[in-house]
This record gives C-alpha cells, structure tokens and sequence, in this order.
C-alpha cells in the first residue's frame, strides 16, 4: 500500500536492518539469512493460507524471489523487515487464492506440525516466547472476533465477504475488526520493533 | 470534513476494505503523517499474526532450490517495484530475458552445444497429452536409473512442470536427464539443461523440446562434475542459447 516518501532527513530510519541493508545491495549471502530467519514462519503463514504443500512451498519460491527481487524499493521508514515480507507473503498467497481453485484455510485451528531439531536456538526460544504472546493475545479477543480476523488475514477477504460468510451485518464485522486490531494492538506493542521475533 | 477516524485503517492494514475504500485510505494517507503513523504501526503488529501458528518445516531442499533460482536471477537488475503494494503486476506470459544474445545462434554457440554429446532416446510417444502410462514410463525410467546405483536429482519444478524431470547421475561420467511427459515449449522455443555455478559460468548440457505424451531420456556426457545446479530454461531453438536468457522453469542442486 502507498503512503507516501517518508520524510528525508532523519537521520537513521526505525525500521533499518543490516540484513535489508544487505538485500538492498544484493550482499552474497544476504537472501540465504533472510531465508534461515524467517522461512518457517513464512513457510506456515502460506501453508495455512493455501492449505496444501505443494502450492505452499511454488508460493515460498515466489515470495523469496520477489523479495530478492524488490528489495531495492523496500523502506525501512515504513516498516520492518518482518512486516515487508510478511506483506509480500500475503499479497502473493492471496493471489493464488484468487487465481486458483484452492481455498483458504481458516476453519481449523492451528495447522501444521511441529518441526524437527532447530540448530538455531535462541531464534528458536525467541520464536516460541513470541508465539506465546501472539497465542494469548489472540485468545483475549472473543471468538467471534479471532475468527473475523482470520478470515480477513489467511483468507483474505474483504469485510462485505465476511458479513456474507458469517451470516452477520456488515457494520459488525467492521466492529469486530476495529475491536480486534485495537486490543491486539494494546496487548502486543511492546514487540513491534524486535524485527524476529 | 472526514475525520481520522473514519478512516477504517484497521481494516486497510488487514486487506480488508472494498478496492474504492482502499484507494479512499491510500489517496489520504498521501497527505497524513498522523494516520501513515498509524498504519504503519498497526502494520508491526498485524505481522506478527503468524506467530500465533505452529512452526512448519519447510522441505530440506526448497532453500537450495530458492538460493539456486537466485543465482539465476543474479543478473536481472534489482527491481523497483512497490511490493508492498496489494495489486502488483501480473508477470509477463513469457519469461522475461535477462541475457540477451543475438538470434540466430552463431557457430561459436553451436560448436559450444557440440562439443557435449547429446543423445535422445524417445521411450514413447503419443499424440494425446500427458497419460498415465507415460507417467508411468517416467517413474520406471526413474527407478530403473536408481537401481543401477545412479544418484537422482529431483528438478524443482513449479506448477505444471512439478514431478516430471529429474537428473540421474552416475559417477563424474555422466548424466541422464529423465523428461516426463511435459507441455511442449513455445513456438520456435526449445527446452535447455544447464549446469552452472554462477550465470556467468552456466554450460549448456543440450536441448530438448520436452516429451507431451510420452518420456524421454537424454544422456549428456561429462556435464556435472564441479557444477553445484543443474537448470532447465526456455531458450530459443533450435539449437538453444549461449547462456541462460530466461527464467529457469526447473532447478536442481547437485
């Protein structure tokens, strides 16, 4: 999404990486740390938007490749390296949801399983501290509002295919939405910024 | 006059606004810091969504495959397209050239393709598109080569070409490309196996121009020792390209 050119003369942008700063500058090297760091998580956020292996791992290619690609306009004003890839993640998963006669997964609960032995292990502890606090803010929004949320970030959809799917008006989806990304928001703040994890 | 607040950013970090309402939110951020501020954090935050899922594995060699597709793509410059944006452009139909060499091929190129010996085996035929006895003859060429104490490497192949190539090689000798039954390439195109290590230094292994109901293979003599990737491109025929001019459709670490 556009908004605009930040502004030019900050002095150092809040969102700066080396690793990006590497990727900017296609540094050898520098696409295989941005896959070791975040390849599971990107690996499960396209399997639980795609629902099948294989159209998973076509969608990791496509998502890494776009990134090495476009790194170049990626701005660190704008936001985090998690954030840039998780948008081009999305963006291409959702293409293929709209391309294909694959659907969105956004019924069951979590969905793949756990991965074998991960030599890096303070990413991995960092990971799962994250994935603690993600998990516990979710489970503070109602149901209504997990499953309204899902269905708009792995499924998707807009908030009138929502209103449609769920049988609700479409001023309570809007609702919903406002109140889930408010409390979300409130209860993870604070881990914005860690670009990982 | 519309306040900040009605703006819905919460559900424009999410994807999810109708596309007029969208454009309404991009056109006012344009001239908001206050409400950019804003979409950027809620933005932070969204991302950490996944998180909430249990951590998938991806398959051991989709790295190798996605680093070895980099190097192909080595030489295309960086591009400078929004990706962030919702709606990106659609790639072209056919895949984009990055090493342009003259057509026709000069006998440099030619002699080059010469000097690896190519030899076509056709194990079948049909006029009909892919079946399933052509596929089978695939998978018993595959099990064959394997039984003979040869090492297969599966290509790596996206969408309609997945599961119907792979390399089988037997000591530093040689290699045999095993072709499934895949569509044929575009008008004028062949097929192109290369071994590379980096685009600069990629050496044809022949052409090909695939097999639509039926299964070949193709030994190529001293291709693959010192070589870290194997890939197939399109490449204009007959005789092939100097250097990989496109995308590569397949690719296998070796």
């Amino acid at each position: 999404m556009d908004v605009g050119k930040a502004d030019s003369f900050e002095a150092r942008a809040p969102f700066e990486s080396d690793l990006m700063t590497a990727m900017r500058q296609r540094q050898e090297g520098a696409l295989e740390a941005l896959y070791d760091r975040y390849a599971k998580l990107t690996y499960s956020l396209a399997y639980r938007m795609l629902g099948e292996r294989e159209a998973a791992e076509d969608a990791m290619q496509e998502i890494f490749l776009r990134a090495w690609r476009s790194a170049a306009s990626y701005d660190p004003q704008r936001s985090s390296e998690r954030t840039w890839l998780m948008s081009i993640a999305r963006n291409s998963c959702i293409d293929r949801l709209r391309t294909s006669s694959a659907r969105p997964r956004v019924d069951a609960a979590a969905v793949v399983e756990e991965s074998p032995g991960d030599h890096d292990v303070w990413g991995e502890v960092s990971r799962t501290l994250t994935a603690e606090r993600v998990r516990g803010a979710m489970g503070e929004l109602s149901a209504e509002q997990r499953e309204t949320i899902r269905l708009a970030y792995y499924g998707g959809l807009s908030q009138s295919e929502i209103a449609e799917r769920m049988g609700v008006p479409l001023g309570t989806v809007k609702g919903r939405i406002r109140g889930a990304v408010q409390r979300l928001r409130a209860l993870l703040a604070d881990l914005e910024t860690d670009p990982m994890s | 006059m519309t306040e900040h607040t009605d703006y819905e950013l919460e559900a424009y970090v999410l994807g999810a606004l109708d596309e007029s309402e969208q454009a309404q939110v991009d056109i006012h951020l344009r001239s908001c810091e206050q409400c950019r501020n804003q979409v950027s954090e809620l933005q932070e935050v969204m991302s950490l969504l996944p998180f909430e899922l249990a951590a998938a594995e991806p398959p051991a060699d989709l790295r190798q495959r996605i680093l070895g597709t980099a190097v192909m793509d080595a030489a295309t410059p960086a591009s400078v397209a929004p990706v962030a944006a919702r709606r990106e452009p659609q790639p072209p139909s056919r895949p984009s050239r990055w090493w342009r060499v003259p057509r026709p091929l000069t006998a440099v190129m030619v002699g080059a393709a010469a000097a690896l010996v190519l030899v076509g085996v056709l194990i079948g035929r049909t006029t009909a598109g892919p079946s399933v006895s052509a596929l089978s003859r695939y998978q018993q060429l595959a099990g064959r080569a394997a039984a003979s104490g040869a090492v297969i490497r599966p290509f790596a192949p996206s969408g309609r070409f997945r599961g119907r190539l792979a390399l089988a090689i037997r000591g530093a000798g040689h290699a045999t490309l095993l072709v499934g039954p895949i569509p044929s390439p575009r008008k004028g195109d062949v097929y192109q196996l290369w071994f590379l290590n980096t685009l600069a230094s990629a050496r044809s292994g022949g052409v090909f121009t695939g097999a639509p109901g039926g299964a070949h293979a193709l030994t190529v003599a001293r291709p693959a020792a010192g070589f870290k990737l194997a890939a197939v491109t399109e490449e204009p025929g007959p005789h092939g390209a100097r250097r990989p001019t496109s995308s590569p459709i397949m690719i296998a670490g070796l």
